[in-house]
């Protein structure tokens, strides 16, 4: 399996369903990685890979949705599914405020849970596509010397090169050099993807 | 005598309260002063009209009218106020204070009679007032009686209220109570089956996914197959667990009367059963000695088979309502309790599985309740059984040995 094969974390302390739930995942071709306790997840290392999580909501110890915070907590960012045998509203509804994908109550359709785990994989790696990007772009924001940050800061504004030179105090020709360099070093084919670039990396921040 | 008419006529009463208002004793010396005087007056009158015939009895309506409206006091003082005027008017010689010899007896009488006409006419009037003060006692008696009564009557529309109100209470206690257990055992009868469930349905689907041509792996069917058998097996382990369970844990043995759990149970459940039109009999026998057991369970299983009865008769509507509960001394020293209703009864088909847990004919029945009342029962070393009642219904009856095992 490659390294950007997702995997599925499953938290239960209930041997026969972790089995269950690996010969299910395995069957639909998902790698998954069963853990009897939380802490027994924390001290995993995890792959880099796209994942999600089945949680029990009663586990030993510690109920699910205080793991759910506590994971929340680390940055974890892992979509969680909760699968519960005897689930109310409440508790449901707390779950899912707190950015649960999916609340199932055992004994749940199979179907149902593969379509919440494939949906939970799409909404991970899409959240890893957009991050690796965001990475990338910050990358090539950092290639950029300071006079060039600060042009780029006025010229995502709107502003004309003339206007540029004015405030910073340079010619029109100077800020047009520096503006190629720019658009090479970002590798930005238009001022609007530039734009939309400088949103992304919101320089504000960085 | 005509002024003396004229008073205890219309004035009577008015006098009476007129000295009962100014009550001195001078007051009422001045009365018999007065009634002496007036005797006077009127004898003179008399004695003007009718020279020859001299009398008397003025003076003695005088003194006993002041002996009544005075008392014994005044009536003595009219005695002797009046034997003046009656020496001078009556006896020998009149006209002179003087008396003769032989009209002395005549006058002992006169005086005689005086004192026992004032002191009659005080006895009476005493008599009178303590007859009036009485009356109007029991005036006063008869009026507190009734007002008591009166709020006896609150009292008692209250307690009757309060009863009812408490009754009712009960009767809800007694269901919730009876949900909440059942509640509780359910839910974690719930999450015990629920994991195999999961596990089996998870498994099942894992196996028809290997099954189809695309992916055929018969290796991996097969151990998804044999995860639902062993998932399977855990369920009904969990089962007979819970049935081990209730079956053993008896925390409490102590004798208590079967017919007394019975009308408990009736009692507990009257409104209910009046509320769906049933009509409930009981046949109790006399002198069956205690069982020994846990009451309160065995009081949930009554609960539970009456219940069951008047559902049942939910359906019923061409005739009575019956609901029949029964206790009779068997032999060998043990007693049966049967609850029999007058309901479509059980078909023959779900005769035999009825105390399986899991199965009902409710329409919101979990199936368990007389799977676990029969668990009950046998945990007390008795049996229970379901038979049909004819023409109509069902009799489930309750054996239990008398005190012991």
């Amino acid at each position: 399996m490659s390294q950007d094969d997702p995997i599925v974390y499953v938290i239960d302390d209930d041997a026969a369903i972790r089995e269950a739930l690996s010969g299910l995942l395995r069957s639909v071709g998902l790698r998954m990685e069963g853990f009897a306790l939380p802490r027994d997840f924390l001290a995993f290392r995890r792959p880099n890979a796209p994942c999600c999580m089945v949680l029990d909501v009663r586990l030993p110890g510690s109920s699910g949705l205080e793991f759910q915070r506590e994971l929340s907590a680390t940055n974890a960012n892992i979509p969680i599914i909760f699968i519960t045998g005897h689930g109310d509203i409440p508790m449901s509804v707390r779950a899912m405020k707190a950015g649960a994908v999916e609340f199932l109550t055992k004994p749940f359709r199979d179907q149902e849970l593969i379509d919440a785990i494939q949906h939970a994989i799409g909404r991970d790696r899409a959240r890893r596509t957009a991050e690796r990007e965001l990475t990338e772009l910050r990358a090539r924001w950092d290639t950029l010397t300071a006079r060039e940050k600060q042009v780029m800061a006025i010229l995502v504004t709107g502003q004309l090169n003339k206007q540029i030179g004015a405030a910073i105090g340079t010619t029109e020709s100077t800020v047009k050099a520096h503006r190629t360099q720019i658009m090479r070093k970002m590798q930005a084919s238009s001022l609007a993807e530039l734009v939309r670039m400088a949103d992304k990396i919101d320089m504000q921040t960085a | 005598m005509i002024g003396e008419t004229s008073l205890t006529g219309f004035g009577l009463q008015r006098l009476s309260d007129y000295v009962a208002e100014r009550d001195t004793k001078f007051s009422r010396y001045m009365l018999a002063t007065g009634f002496v005087g007036l005797a006077l007056i009127l004898t003179l009158l008399l004695q003007h009209v009718e020279q020859d015939r001299p009398t008397l009895f003025l003076f003695f309506a005088a003194i006993v009218a002041s002996a009544w409206f005075g008392g014994t006091g005044p009536g003595c003082f009219a005695v002797v106020a009046s034997i003046p005027p009656a020496l001078y008017f009556y006896f020998a010689a009149l006209h002179t204070f003087a008396i003769t010899v032989d009209n002395v007896v005549l006058f002992i009488f006169f005086g005689s009679c005086a004192v026992a006409g004032g002191v009659l006419s005080s006895r009476q009037r005493e008599a009178e007032e303590i007859l009036q003060s009485t009356h109007r006692q029991l005036e006063l008696k008869a009026r507190e009686l009734q007002n008591a009564n009166f709020v006896l009557l609150n009292e008692i529309g209250e307690r009757k209220r309060t009863e009812l109100a408490l009754r009712e209470a009960q009767t809800e206690l007694a269901r919730v109570a009876r949900l909440t257990t059942m509640g509780e055992l359910a839910a974690s009868i719930a999450h015990e089956i629920n994991q195999p469930l999961a596990a089996i349905v998870m498994n099942a689907g894992a196996c028809m996914r290997w099954l189809e041509p695309a992916r055929f792996d018969l290796v991996e069917a097969r151990d998804a197959a044999q995860r639902i058998i062993r998932d399977g097996n855990r369920a009904s382990e969990v089962i007979g667990r819970i049935r081990a369970m209730v079956r053993n844990a008896l925390p409490e043995r102590a004798p208590f009367e079967v017919n007394a759990l019975v009308i408990d149970c009736i009692a507990l459940l009257r409104n209910e059963l009046a509320k769906h039109l049933v009509n409930v009999s009981l046949d109790l026998a006399e002198g069956l000695a205690p069982v020994r057991g846990d009451r309160i369970l065995l009081h949930q299983v009554v609960l539970n088979l009456i219940t069951n009865a008047q559902e049942a008769m939910a359906l019923v509507h061409d005739r009575p309502r019956l609901l029949c509960v029964r206790t009779t001394r068997r032999r060998c020293g043990t007693l049966a309790l049967a609850v029999i209703d007058n309901g479509p009864g059980i078909s023959a088909e779900s005769h035999d599985r009825i105390f399986d847990a899991f199965v009902t004919t409710k329409a919101h029945g979990m199936g368990l309740g007389l799977s676990i009342c029969r668990s009950i029962v046998e945990a007390h070393g008795g049996t229970l059984s379901a038979v049909p009642s004819l023409p109509y219904g069902t009799v489930f009856e309750v054996t239990l040995s008398e005190t012991g095992e």
